[in-house]
């Protein structure tokens, strides 16, 4: 095929990749997989908590996007696109897992994350800064549906209606999980500086 | 304000410091206001878990595979795996029209039209020669197949009725794909050919959204 598109000067813009990915060049596809790739590659190990996972979903999330970069039009934001396009695909691979993308209702409300108190739980606290690695553990460990709620609200930086709205529940609902998988980070957080410091 | 009350309202403030009601119970209970530095601490933290982790170059490799397997790469990026050139042309792909119009009708169909179809296992995919484009071949087309079971099984969460109308549909644009597939490897060199493999990917991811503006939320 002749007039192949190249980049001159080496590198191209994100609209300059756009506009020649529709053309069906190579690089630019892989110009935009790269501009990308650890956002949603990270998304969706979060979620999943599973590399082989993460690796399937953030495949699947570039292949259906580029299926469609014919029809993405220049004024809308193409990794708000991408973004929303990743959650989507873990979502569905959740459900068709038959994990709960949003926490299961608490039938038996306890609240005792938040009401119990044990001798020297002011101790226990935080106490400052929360390192990147065993926050990751934590987050790692929750229950799925917590775990989706926490990393799309406050790793990923969606709003709750957002939440809500991909997820499928109210914004009453999505506030009142985050919360929970909140309390739940602080007690794995407290739990295992506890364990840490014995020995 | 007792602690019970200060924890029950805590979840709808982002920022409980600002309420005044809040802050009251705050300023007198080392208890709460432990526990909200601690979840400060979490929230200041969790950003740091975004766009963390590189994923495996593997998996480029893999969707440079899949993109040129499903003609979205049309112009080699590097030399491997691009076939030897092939002479001649003149080669027309006259019935490309007809099907992608067959293809559209039944997707305008697809809403109205209560459908009887019940069979997916269409999936059977023609051998190529080229060892590593087989590869590919049949990678990308488990992978198809994979998806096509994904979103059939959201579909059928609605309604049964739905699951077979895009299962009939499916197994159509499939044998599409697949005809203009073969079609653009026997003519690497047609435009047209490679066109059509585009338009019958199109008609998938069609397919796609419309089951998923259905099914979602
Ligand atoms: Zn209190």
């Amino acid at each position: 095929m002749t007039g192949a598109i190249k980049s001159q000067s080496g590198r191209l813009t994100e609209a300059e990749a756009i506009e020649r990915a529709k053309q069906g060049d190579g690089e630019a596809f892989e110009v935009l997989y790269n501009l990308h790739k650890r956002r949603v590659y990270s998304l969706c190990l979060r979620m999943t908590a599973n590399t082989a996972q993460a690796e399937d979903l953030t495949q699947e999330a570039f292949l259906q996007l580029f299926r469609k970069i014919g029809t993405f039009r220049g004024e809308s934001a193409f990794s708000t696109w991408l973004h929303r396009m990743a959650v989507n695909v873990v979502l569905m691979h959740l459900r068709k897992k038959g994990l709960p993308v949003v926490p299961l209702e608490d039938t038996m409300e306890t609240d005792e994350d938040t009401t119990k108190k044990e001798p020297g739980a002011q101790d226990a606290s935080l106490a400052g800064a929360v390192d990147r690695l065993e926050l990751q553990r934590a987050v790692e460990a929750l229950p799925p549906g917590y775990r989706s709620i926490f990393v799309l609200h406050d790793v990923e930086g969606f709003e709750h209606n957002e939440i809500a709205e991909m997820v499928g529940c109210s914004i009453g609902n999505s506030k009142s999980q985050l919360h929970k998988a909140r309390l739940k980070l602080r007690d794995a957080l407290k739990k295992h500086r506890a364990e840490k410091a014995k020995r | 304000m007792n602690c019970a009350e200060f924890q029950k309202a805590l979840p709808e403030f982002a920022e409980p410091q600002r309420d005044t009601a809040l802050q009251a119970h705050l300023r007198s209970c080392s208890d709460c206001s432990l526990l909200v530095s601690d979840l400060d601490s979490i929230v200041a933290a969790a950003p740091s878990l975004a766009a963390s982790e590189d994923p495996n170059p593997q998996i480029w490799l893999q969707l440079e595979a899949a993109l040129k397997n499903e003609g979205l790469i049309r112009q080699p990026a590097a030399p491997l795996l691009v076939p030897p050139p092939q002479e001649g042309r003149g080669w027309r792909l006259s019935w490309a029209l007809p099907v992608a119009a067959a293809v559209a009708l039944t997707i305008g169909l697809l809403v109205y039209r209560p459908s009887t179809h019940q069979n997916l296992q269409s999936t059977g995919k023609t051998a190529v020669t080229e060892p590593a484009a087989a590869v590919q071949t049949a990678a990308a087309t488990n992978a198809g197949i994979n998806e096509d079971q994904d979103l059939l099984e959201v579909v059928g969460t609605q309604s049964p009725t739905m699951r077979a109308e895009y299962a009939a549909n499916l197994k159509d644009v499939n044998a599409y794909i697949r005809d203009a597939e073969d079609a653009a490897k026997a003519n690497p060199d047609d435009e047209q050919a490679q066109e059509s493999v585009m338009n019958a990917y199109e008609q998938r991811s069609m397919l796609y959204e419309m089951a998923m503006d259905r099914s979602l939320p």
